[in-house]
């Protein structure tokens, strides 16, 4: 694909030229739905994504004139502008984004390559539905084929965005018509993809290798849990993905800054997640319940007992989600963890138990003589002898508590005591 | 390859109820092959084992318990259990599905299935710890309510037991009777009453065995980005926040909300019944079932009257309020602990308030019928006071826990307003939104059921405002008449 010199000048302006892949930002909402607070504070979030260094940022036309000091200077990010609207989560906030008719169905061109050239774009980015009605469909193409001609004649790369939803859509097909519909704009023309991921590194490097394009890859909605954005980027990249264009996950986390870094140092810097969330080293502390999160789900037992073997049970976790039950009352639930009170290292004779040089507690298989005195040392009766008489106890996963990992309500916090230092030999 | 690796306990749990023998037997791998989870091995056994015209209510329905492969691991929401019987609502195929802590426990314990026979004379109740597993008498649980006779089981037996248990009504073999674990309800098509006429008032279960994977890298790895998903899901995200209500205000807007027993489209007091109010007003906390990091689930407590409950869901919300034209929240709360308590569908308890309230509308039954109860749309008292008759099958209550299509035999020229398929008592979406509703409950083999395909999101009415619609639906009564079977 030959691709004309104004095309290639600004895609170097947005692909990192040394690696060749971009972290952008999507921050076009509010202009088809409604304005939620990360809409509000634009300013002051974009000030942050430009901080965190994001290589693009894509915004509506109204917001590319309103803000155009972030992408001034020669350090600043490249303007992305979202050239066309949909009025599909136009009703977001009273949840009908997902249910209007096709035939109320609209998408229209709102500005074209030429404007968006002159307010500075590096590119501009458009929908391209498949799953609806075939007309609407071939309106779809119609118009990306326009919109790409134009950005031919200019020299203006063009970014196109399927979106596979509608009738024809389900469960099973979405990612057959996904890879589909990330070749179909590349033949339209599009110089690069923001599409979904699949969910799956197999699937997704097929769409990446069939779409030819570079292909970013979006967010969705916000997780509670930056980790998630952060997997979701590194699977993407290891399926041969050229970057991302987090929306939500970035604009609503708490830290945008640190989130852009974060993401930055995934893209372009090669760390781990590990490496950058400092998370996967083991760590000195204590679990620490906090009875108000639990929702009784017993993830946390599911992980425990996991961890420790392949199997599946409910029996052998070496924590425990206890329920209260009060008269005219469902169920309350509340985590009962391992405060590390080494009672149960006090009441071994031979030694065998011993809270190790990790912070966590250490069985010597050699000295433990199956005794019992730990399983009736534990005030939580958190303690208990397998089939062969080995006793079960919270060695906090070797430092890594599958329990803290799963409970994404935070019920179990690993906290740093004052003093924890002083039990370490 | 055995079952044994890959989810399955292999095993099947036979109860008699008529010799109380109790013989377990293993699942015939090349069928296991033809079955999708655990309705499809329910379906199998009920398909197996039945007997044809047999009466839903005689020994000779078999009664079934059962979990899929998935069941027991830590696939997200995957601890639901099943139950599967020939119904007395709808005198056909019944599935019936359960959260809670039984699911699991009973993949634990070791069985894939429960298949329970016959018919005791006296009360029992069935206890299973692992591979042991007795019938015991149950006379002083018999007549107590589902929270007594829980906490009675668990007392006795440990509070590693999870029981499931039928409250007063299912020992009545009230076709709206369901079964209860803690809180959580296999609520429709009178799965309770089946379990009542064999006189088995529940079972209590303990489990330590384990469940195998067959690859538990890949299964952890599928796990993993499964729960990413629901995580980055904004679907997800409501159902977190304002629990199955969230889509009460979408449901409203597309004029998909059964009003006043059907005769609207749409609530103008919905902004009061939304996930949302309900939040600000009364959730306090969310409960998850086992291995579901979603929890929906919310616990409501009530101002006036000394009780909390898990719930109420979006199809209580909208049964015992909206259809009732109730805005009441106290009313609510109460009127679906009564119906836990005594081990009673919500959902069509609401629908039968609304039916008598029509009823009263349109003068075709008097306040005197009705044991003085004065039944007029938005009454909360009323919806108590008639909620608490049906509960204890009292005055009145005795015909109307019969259901709707019973009632409206006795009500001549009721039939039209009577809204239910094949028995069953009709869900939270209007057929006249989306045909394709209709279509659904007209053919579903469970009755008027909201879990058997939900065309709602596909076609709207487009053009016409919602609240012109008129509940006399030609297109769903000629495929009701089509379709329905009819006992």
């Amino acid at each position: 694909m030959t691709v004309s010199s104004g095309k290639t000048t600004r895609l170097n302006r947005l692909f990192n030229p040394k690696d060749g892949r971009a972290v952008c930002v999507a921050a076009d909402h509010g202009w088809m739905s409604d304005p939620t607070p990360n809409v509000l504070e634009l300013k002051r979030i974009l000030g942050q994504v430009v901080l965190g260094g994001a290589d693009g940022i894509l915004v509506s036309f109204g917001t590319a004139l309103r803000m155009s000091q972030f992408f001034e200077g020669k350090n600043s990010p490249a303007l992305l502008i979202r050239a066309d609207w949909m009025n599909m989560p136009r009703l977001g906030g009273s949840n009908l984004s997902n249910i209007l008719p096709v035939v109320n169905f609209k998408k229209k061109a709102t500005s074209c390559a030429k404007d968006a050239l002159l307010v500075g774009a590096s590119a501009i980015t458009i929908y391209y539905f498949i799953g609806y009605s075939d007309e609407f469909e071939a309106i779809n193409i119609e118009q990306a084929a326009c919109f790409a001609k134009e950005c031919r004649k200019i020299g203006l790369p063009l970014i196109i965005e399927p979106m596979a939803v509608g009738g024809m859509v389900t469960g099973v097909n979405v990612t057959e018509i996904l890879i589909a519909s990330g070749r179909i704009a590349a033949e339209i023309g599009a110089d690069a993809l923001k599409i979904p991921y699949t969910n799956d590194v197999k699937t997704f490097k097929k769409l990446v290798d069939e779409a030819g394009v570079p292909v970013l890859v979006l967010g969705g909605a916000k997780s509670d849990d930056p980790r998630d954005a952060l997997e979701l980027a590194d699977e993407a990249l290891r399926a041969g993905a050229s970057g991302t264009v987090f929306g939500r996950n970035v604009t609503k986390a708490q830290d945008p800054r640190k989130m852009v870094e974060d993401i930055c140092a995934l893209v372009h810097g090669g760390m781990s997640i590990d490496e950058i969330l400092g998370t996967g080293i083991k760590k000195r502390g204590r679990l620490r319940p906090v009875a108000v999160n639990c929702t009784g789900c017993q993830l946390c037992e599911i992980a425990c007992v996991h961890y420790h073997s392949t199997d599946f049970d409910q029996s052998s976790h070496r924590l425990r989600i206890e329920y209260k039950f009060r008269p005219n009352e469902p169920r309350i639930s509340k985590p009962i963890v391992c405060p590390l009170c080494e009672k149960c290292v006090d009441a071994c004779k031979e030694e065998a138990l011993t809270l190790g040089s990790g912070g966590y507690l250490v069985l010597d298989q050699s000295r433990c003589n199956s005794c019992g005195d730990c399983v009736t040392a534990c005030p939580l009766d958190l303690v208990m002898c397998d089939r062969q008489g080995i006793p079960l106890f919270c060695d906090m996963c070797e430092g890594d508590p599958q329990c803290v990992l799963w409970c994404k309500p935070h019920a179990i916090v690993l906290t740093q005591p004052k003093g924890a230092e002083k039990h370490v030999s | 390859m055995s079952l044994k690796d890959r989810g399955y306990a292999d095993n099947v749990l036979r109860v008699n109820l008529t010799n109380q023998r109790c013989t377990t037997e293993r699942l015939d791998p090349d069928v296991m092959k033809l079955l999708l989870g655990g309705k499809g091995l329910g379906a199998y056994y009920l398909y197996k084992e039945s007997i044809p015209h047999a009466d839903p209510l005689s020994p000779e329905n078999p009664f079934i318990f059962v979990v899929g492969p998935l069941t027991g691991t830590s696939a997200p929401t995957s601890g639901r259990f099943g139950v599967v019987t020939k119904s007395p609502a709808t005198h056909t195929f019944l599935d019936s599905y359960c959260g809670g802590f039984f699911g699991q426990t009973m993949k634990f314990a070791g069985y894939d299935a429960i298949i329970v026979e016959g018919a005791s004379s006296n009360p029992l109740t069935l206890v299973i710890d692992n591979e042991q597993v007795h019938l015991e008498d149950a006379k002083e649980l018999w007549g107590t309510t589902t929270a007594e006779a829980t906490k009675k089981l668990k007392a006795k037996h440990g509070e590693g037991f999870q029981t499931v248990v039928i409250g007063p009504a299912g020992e009545r073999m009230s076709p709206i009777s369901g079964l209860f674990n803690d809180e959580r309800t296999a609520g429709r098509g009178g799965a309770g009453a089946v379990l009542g006429s064999k006189k088995l008032k529940g079972i209590a279960v303990r489990g330590t065995g384990s469940v195998q994977v067959h690859n538990p890298v890949e299964f952890d790895e599928a796990a993993w980005v499964a729960y990413r998903m629901l995580r980055m899901s904004n679907q997800i995200k409501r159902l977190n926040d304002d629990g199955t209500a969230n889509i009460l205000g979408l449901v409203n807007a597309a004029g998909a909300l059964p009003t006043r027993n059907y005769q609207e489209g749409q609530f103008e007091h919905s902004a009061e019944m939304t996930g949302e109010a309900w939040r600000k007003e009364y959730w306090t906390r969310s409960i998850g079932c086992y291995g579901c990091p979603i929890s929906c689930s919310k616990i409501a407590h009530a101002k006036t009257r000394d009780v909390a409950i898990d719930g109420p869901d979006f199809e209580t919300i909208w049964a015992m309020g909206v259809n009732c034209g109730i805005t009441d929240k106290e009313a609510i709360i109460y009127s679906n602990y009564l119906c836990d308590l005594y081990g009673v569908d919500t959902i069509s308890v609401g629908n039968i308030v609304g039916f008598v309230m029509e009823l009263v509308q349109k003068k075709m039954i008097s306040a005197a019928e009705l044991d003085g109860v004065k039944a007029e749309w938005g009454n909360g008292d009323a919806l108590v006071a008639l909620t608490e008759k049906i509960a204890k099958g009292e005055g009145i209550g005795e015909l109307l826990q019969k259901g709707v299509r019973e009632i409206s035999k006795h009500y001549p020229g009721s039939e039209d307003f009577a809204m239910q398929v094949k028995g069953l008592e009709m869900p939270a979406y209007h057929p006249n939104a989306a045909k394709g509703i209709g279509l659904s409950y007209a053919v579903s083999e469970r009755g008027a059921c909201h879990l058997r395909g939900s065309p709602l999101t596909i076609r709207w009415r487009p053009k016409e405002k919602p609240s012109s619609f008129k509940r006399t639906n030609p297109i769903l009564r000629s495929l009701t008449q089509r379709f329905c079977v009819t006992s």
